[in-house]
């Protein structure tokens, strides 16, 4: 049976409440797995019991470690009295990207799968849920332009991951012709070696090629989920206000205590609609203290993985510790942005932080970096002077990388990424088949079943999917 | 043209008698036609150029082979006869490519190609529905309704009929060539069909023409077989036949052998020079030939880098001594033939007791035809075999039987019976021929079935022997011990999921033995066959509880539980597959009104009239965005219907 299916329904972008929608038989029994009723309609228990176009208000969880990811409202409908005539539920949650996207996540999780491009549409006219005139007004769009029809699913896709996707596709069709030659080829014998190489081959050039387009997800994902902002310094820079600032709410506790914060510390929240996770740092120093050296070794961890890295001098740092975190800071990977922030106490002047950003960049220059961090001025935690200016460089940063189609960004879309990630699932057991010696035919069947997951991405193959396209014209969740 | 009309403006034709169906041609597809038409009860007259060739293996002494032997066992299935009568004939068994794994295994026997020939004319004969007569069919009658009504033979004997089915192999407007010497002529020097194909064409069917072609036989006594390499046969393999596995009937323990050689340097040289001489690059050859089956100089011309190529020396029986050259087919003149064997090893001295030969032949055009391989120009006629462009006795016999079953419907006004592409072989072989059409002659390949770790030579009774049983080819009494076979076949993957090992001495010292990991807690027997190396054979010591059971079970459970991750994703594909094959479309869509379509798919839908959106989606020419318009066409016209259907009951 088909899984049931889901999408955000409300457009992307910050916004007050959002709505996920699921469909499809098994809706309720997925939503049942992932939320607890605190009062319904009618005094359901579960979702399954509640009535059609009923509400229930309740928490929408984590089941795997019973996280609490957002209270929402749930409304549910039976078939056949719903959009797409089956069964759904529609979660309204708070509208941002992260908890979204966390919902989403959870479902997946859970039993349901990503709709298609434009599935609610196709199935509520199917469903005949639009009428007549509703229909014919589909088929004028696919008249009007066949040819743009015939390649509406490679419309999808950003020139470059076309190329690749066909590249990839290109090179699993010489593989498996290989293998079906060789499995029709009545007097040769399967032999080992000859196992080995189709495995280094198919390593070589599909597998890692597979695998960097799935590991671009992993930043493309950063557009529509969330930046790592990490905070560091030395200890006792005001790492800990600077996040309570960010933040909003006193989450880490602040002293005048140098190492107070010994373990990295996690807070998930939106800056100006951005969403973010702000992690602060022990302050990073040579310590005996072996608890304080795990935190230290965390925040450097932490840094590593970073998209944005606020580093903190206070006016008074001296030259020693300033040299101390040049290295690990600028040695991060070039897209990683740095702001440099001057912590001031409220006494110190303009000057001195002026001073103070002379003084962090003539070392930087000295080490021999030709790399700059960005400055952001003074800071004071105390009033807030400076936090806008924080906010604005994060804000710019987030745009910035929006913008960028790097080959690190090919796939940005996740029904992409699901599809790569399936055919990349396969390329890899056809190879350990193949290394393990099983004859043949297991590892072909696995290369040409990827090849029809590629094949979804490029529109080639001629399957139940590819009428999909058309109706990707149509909104997600719509 | 091609009416009954005519019976009164030619006096020497006369009415010869009244059939429910003609077969046309007595060979592989011919016979299967035959026996599928009489055995569902219809008064069958089955027409043969030559009484004493019925069933004729003019080519390979062999049945079965990579995809073929899959087709045979399909066959036997749903209740053809050509696994059963092999079974009876077979001088020599193997089982090919048993290193590839399970779904690539393809039975193969060598047959003794005059009994073969003889024991079917017997069987045939004492069938009560068939009418056996030699005679050659020259013209089809049909009505004005394009409804085939009768079947003329040369000497005038006219035939009532309501269903015809043509199986015409490579006789049609036949000649043979060898270099420069082209002669009108069937096969093996025996008459050629003249008229026949005219008649076709006169009816709309579009004709195209091909070319095959065989190697030498040559005479053991005078080869040398000490110097080649011995492939011995495998007496232990099961019969093609599902019912000659359960009542006993096994391949013969004496086995005659088969040999090899390689050509030599010398074979290439006379090739090489003798080219010029090759009707093939002279231009005398009209017909297109088999991409898979080349002759011997079409190999040496292709694959320029391979200095060398394998011969199998094969019997032609036990009561002859001739002998087959597979892979040695040439249409070169006969003294270059002679040179070409005589370069072989062992084969100085080899006597040619017929020399090779390139035939050319008329056959249609398969795309005129629809999948239950009824015409789409002519109601009422099938064609099965070489006719519709495939090639290989296996390849004809299928769809013979498929033909034969289909006119037998037609007639008792039944739907047709049609096989999907996840279902069998047959159903590939079919779809492939008429929905992409073939412009050389087809063979079957394992390659070609998508779902080919489903479609296995073992479990073909498993997919098909019931659909055979509903038809009405599969008696009661086999169709219970196959479900009795089913039945085991379930009982003990079960068993051996629910039986559970400790960690013991004994298994421990199995589980080493067959280099295998040692396990430290219980585990089910499942699992351990599930292990690549281990073998259901292999436990039988610790297995206390084991039924005895016929190989072919143990086999069918030992490859499912081995294959369960593949059979899950092959099942998943397969779903996906059944979506678009599973809605249906009418003949009498107005393709040509469709203003969504492209102007192509307009013309190609219109003439092919797909029968479902599945088989839509295969002819070139139709777009995914063609098919995505008849979607919502088909949505859209349902809907009207349920309007009108509303209107009507509301007025």
């Amino acid at each position: 049976m088909d899984k049931p299916y889901c999408a955000c329904a409300t457009p992307p972008g910050v916004s007050g409440i959002a709505v996920i929608r699921m469909a499809g038989d098994g809706s309720a029994a997925v939503a049942d797995k992932v939320f607890r009723i605190v009062r319904a309609a009618g005094d359901a228990k579960t979702v399954a019991e509640m009535a059609g176009y009923t509400l229930a208000y309740g928490t929408f969880i984590d089941p795997s470690d019973e996280t609490v990811i957002d209270e929402v409202m749930l409304t549910r409908f039976c078939a056949p009295h719903s959009y797409t005539g089956e069964e759904s539920v529609e979660i309204s949650c708070h509208g941002g990207l992260t908890v979204r996207q966390e919902i989403l996540r959870v479902l997946l999780e859970n039993g349901a799968r990503m709709a298609g491009p434009g599935e609610f549409t196709k199935r509520a006219f199917m469903a005949g849920k639009l009428d007549l005139s509703q229909a014919e007004a589909v088929m004028d769009v696919i008249a009007a332009d066949s040819e743009l029809a015939l390649r509406a699913a490679e419309s999808q896709l950003s020139g470059s991951l076309k190329e690749q996707v066909e590249n990839i596709s290109a090179v699993l069709y010489l593989q498996l012709s290989l293998f079906e030659m060789f499995l029709d080829e009545i007097e040769e014998e399967d032999d080992n070696e000859t196992k080995i190489h189709y495995a280094e081959e198919l390593e070589n050039s599909v597998y890692k090629r597979l695998s960097e387009l799935t590991d671009s997800y992993k930043q493309g994902r950063i557009l529509s989920e969330r930046m790592k902002i990490v905070i560091c310094g030395i200890p006792n820079s005001g790492k800990s206000s600077l996040l309570n600032c960010l933040s909003g709410y006193d989450r880490a506790i602040v002293t005048d205590v140098p190492g107070t914060t010994r373990d990295t510390l996690e807070v998930i929240t939106s800056i100006r609609g951005i969403p973010v996770k702000l992690i602060d740092t022990a302050g990073i120093r040579k310590t005996d203290d072996v608890v304080e050296a795990i935190g230290v070794d965390r925040a450097n961890a932490a840094i590593g993985e970073a998209d944005i890295v606020l580093w903190l001098v206070s006016t008074d740092e001296e030259e020693k510790t300033i040299t101390d975190l040049i290295d690990p800071i600028m040695t991060l990977p070039k897209e990683t942005k740095i702001a440099l922030l001057i912590s001031k106490s409220d006494t110190s002047d303009e000057e001195t932080v002026k001073k103070q950003e002379e003084k962090v960049m003539a070392l930087i220059c000295q080490k021999g970096y030709s790399r700059v961090p960005d400055l952001c001025g003074s800071l004071s935690s105390a009033t807030g002077e400076g936090l806008s200016k924080i906010e604005e460089f994060i804000r710019n940063a987030y745009d910035e990388m929006g913008a960028t189609s790097s080959v690190g960004l090919l796939v940005t879309n996740r029904r992409h990424f699901e599809v790569l990630s399936s055919a990349l699932e396969k390329v890899g057991k056809s190879i350990a088949a193949l290394r393990r010696g099983d004859p043949l035919e297991g590892p072909a069947l696995l290369i040409r079943a990827a090849l029809e997951d590629v094949g979804e991405i490029t529109g080639k193959s001629v399957s139940d999917t590819l009428v999909d396209t058309i109706f990707s014209r149509f909104c997600v969740g719509k | 043209m091609g009416s009954w009309e005519q019976l009164k403006e030619n006096p020497s034709w006369y009415e010869a008698g009244t059939f429910d169906v003609a077969v046309i041609g007595a060979g592989h597809a011919g016979c299967e036609a035959a026996f599928a038409c009489a055995h569902l009860g219809l008064s069958t007259v089955l027409f043969t150029l030559h009484l004493d060739q019925l069933a004729n293996l003019p080519c390979n002494p062999s049945i079965g082979g990579t995809a073929k032997g899959q087709l045979v066992r399909e066959i036997d299935a749903l209740g053809g006869v050509m696994g059963e009568m092999a079974d009876l004939s077979a001088i020599q068994t193997r089982m090919l490519n048993r290193s590839k794994g399970p779904a690539v295994f393809s039975p193969r026997a060598q047959m003794d190609r005059a009994s073969y020939s003889r024991k079917m004319k017997a069987r045939i004969e004492k069938e009560e529905n068939i009418s056996l007569v030699q005679a050659e069919i020259v013209e089809l009658f049909w009505d004005e309704d394009k409804n085939i009504n009768g079947v003329r033979t040369r000497s005038g004997a006219c035939y009532h009929v309501k269903a015809a089915v043509i199986c015409s192999g490579t006789y049609m407007e036949a000649r043979t060539i060898r270099g420069e010497v082209i002669l009108e002529s069937g096969p093996d020097g025996l008459s050629r069909s003249v008229g026949l194909s005219k008649s076709m064409a006169d009816a709309g069917i579009r004709m195209q023409r091909f070319k095959t072609g065989t190697p030498v036989r040559v005479n053991r006594r005078t080869v040398d077989l000490s110097v080649m390499e011995v492939q011995p046969g495998e007496p232990d393999m099961p019969p093609f036949s599902y019912s000659n596995e359960m009542k006993g009937i096994t391949p013969p323990k004496e086995q005659i052998p088969c040999y090899s050689v390689w050509t030599t340097p010398e074979t290439r040289q006379v090739i090489t020079e003798n080219m010029d001489r090759s009707p093939l690059y002279s231009g005398v050859i009209e017909g297109t030939g088999p991409r898979y089956c080349p002759s011997i100089e079409d190999k040496f011309m292709r694959f320029p880098d391979k200095s060398r190529h394998q011969i199998f020396v094969e019997p032609m029986g036990e009561e002859t001594e001739e002998l087959y050259l597979q892979g040695f087919s040439t249409s070169l003149p006969e003294d270059v033939q002679v040179q070409m064997v005589h370069s072989l090893p062992g084969l100085s001295n080899a006597h040619i007791q017929r020399a090779a030969y390139a035939i050319e032949y008329d056959c249609i055009d398969p795309t005129t035809a629809d999948l239950s391989l009824e015409s789409t120009c002519l109601k009422g006629l099938f064609t099965a075999g070489q006719i519709n462009g495939s090639s290989g006795y296996e390849e004809a016999a299928a769809q013979g039987l498929m033909a034969g079953i289909n006119a037998a419907m037609k007639v008792l006004g039944k739907e047709p019976v049609i096989l999907d592409r996840s279902q069998a072989y047959i159903g590939v072989l079919i779809d492939d021929l008429v929905t992409k059409g073939t412009k050389e002659p087809y063979r079957m390949m394992t390659s070609r079935a998508e779902y080919r770790i489903f479609l296995r030579q073992d479990n073909a009774d498993m997919r098909l022997t019931e659909i055979g049983h509903t038809i009405g080819l599969i008696s009661d009494e086999r169709y219970s011990a196959f479900e009795e076979k089913r039945k085991a076949i379930e009982d003990e993957k079960q068993r051996l999921r629910s039986t559970f090992l400790p960690p013991s001495e004994k298994l421990h010292e199995i589980l080493k033995r067959c280099g295998s990991t040692p396990t430290q807690s219980g585990i089910s027997l499942a699992d351990l066959i599930k292990r690549p190396e281990l073998h259901y054979a292999d436990l039988s010591e610790i297995d206390e509880g084991r039924p005895e059971l016929m190989p072919s079970v143990i086999f069918a459970v030992e490859v499912d539980i081995k294959y369960e991750g593949y059979l899950a994703l092959e099942e998943d594909r397969i779903r996906k597959f059944a979506a678009l094959e599973t809605k249906k479309l009418s003949p009498d869509i107005p393709y040509e009104k469709i203003e969504g379509l492209r102007l192509e798919a307009r013309s190609k839908l219109a003439e092919r009239k797909p029968m479902s959106l599945g088989q839509a989606s295969r002819i070139s020419g139709v777009s995914p965005a063609d098919i995505a318009v008849l979607l919502v066409y088909l949505e859209a016209r349902k809907r009207e219907e349920r309007e009108e259907r509303k209107e009507k009951n509301d007025g």
